[in-house]
């Protein structure tokens, strides 16, 4: 079953690469926490971000950190439970190179965020940590909606129609 | 030259690829379920693949009952990524 043989016509082929993508997005549906969980997630990542940057010394601040790191751990741990109840066991470690390019590359926003946010208000930007939080509120968010699973998913196109 | 893979084009079999692509690993219901086959349709598939060794079944006891999960290996990974690659080469040499 070669290209050269032409056992698989154009039409056939683009079907078969349709199939693939529309299926990934098909599981990936059925298995997007609930929005409320997504929620909680990202606020308290926010708070997390937020609650560092504002810091100082022993504050109330950093109990806002602490809090928001529980209710993150809480969110995290129960959406990977329902998950697991639902028949999917998420990717903790990326398997492909997409999706371990798309973790890296997140991760290295974050953490432009979190240093980022904490440093500027230092030498001034009194909102930095509040856009930082924000931003990564918001990031976050839009990952657990986009990629629950913890896998890169590319998006569904009609290039190959 | 890129060629296809003939145990992964099959239909069920590359939606089974393509789902368990998305995740570390899948509970046999639930790749029945989203294939709306019988057990012994999806078994017949796994079973191709596993002895091809692109996926591999653990059956673990978890919230008191059997289950069985499904997890694609780095060899069934790069099969379906050039399985992938060889249906654009097709589409691409069509243009």
């Amino acid at each position: 079953m070669t290209n050269e043989q032409n056992t698989v016509s154009r039409k056939e082929a683009s079907e078969a690469l349709d199939s693939i993508v529309t299926n990934k997005h098909r599981l990936i549906e059925t298995q997007r926490p609930p929005i409320l969980l997504t929620l909680l997630a990202s606020i308290s990542y926010a708070a997390i971000i937020f609650g560092y940057g504002m810091t100082e010394h022993e504050n109330l601040w950093a109990l806002a950190m602490w809090l928001g790191g529980l209710g993150f751990a809480i969110s995290v741990g129960l959406s990977y439970y329902t998950s697991r109840i639902l028949g999917v066991k998420p990717s903790i470690i990326p398997k492909s190179s997409a999706s371990m390019r798309l973790t890296l590359m997140s991760g290295l926003v974050f953490i432009i965020l979190i240093i980022g946010g904490r440093e500027l208000r230092l030498i001034g930007f009194e909102y930095a940590p509040h856009l930082a939080a924000l931003l990564a509120g918001i990031i976050l968010f839009a990952l657990m909606k986009k990629y629950p699973t913890g896998e890169y998913v590319e998006e569904k196109n009609n290039d190959n129609s | 030259m890129t060629t296809l893979n003939a145990t992964i084009h099959a239909p069920n079999r590359l939606q089974i690829c393509a789902i368990l692509a998305t995740s570390a690993e899948l509970e046999f219901k639930l790749i029945r379920e989203h294939l709306d086959v019988s057990d012994s349709v999806v078994s017949k598939h796994l079973k191709v693949l596993e002895e091809s060794g692109y996926i591999q079944l653990k059956k673990r006891a978890e919230f008191g009952r059997s289950r069985t999960w499904v997890a694609l290996t780095s060899e069934g990974r790069k099969a379906l990524s050039s399985h992938v690659k060889a249906l654009k080469a097709i589409i691409a040499d069509a243009v």
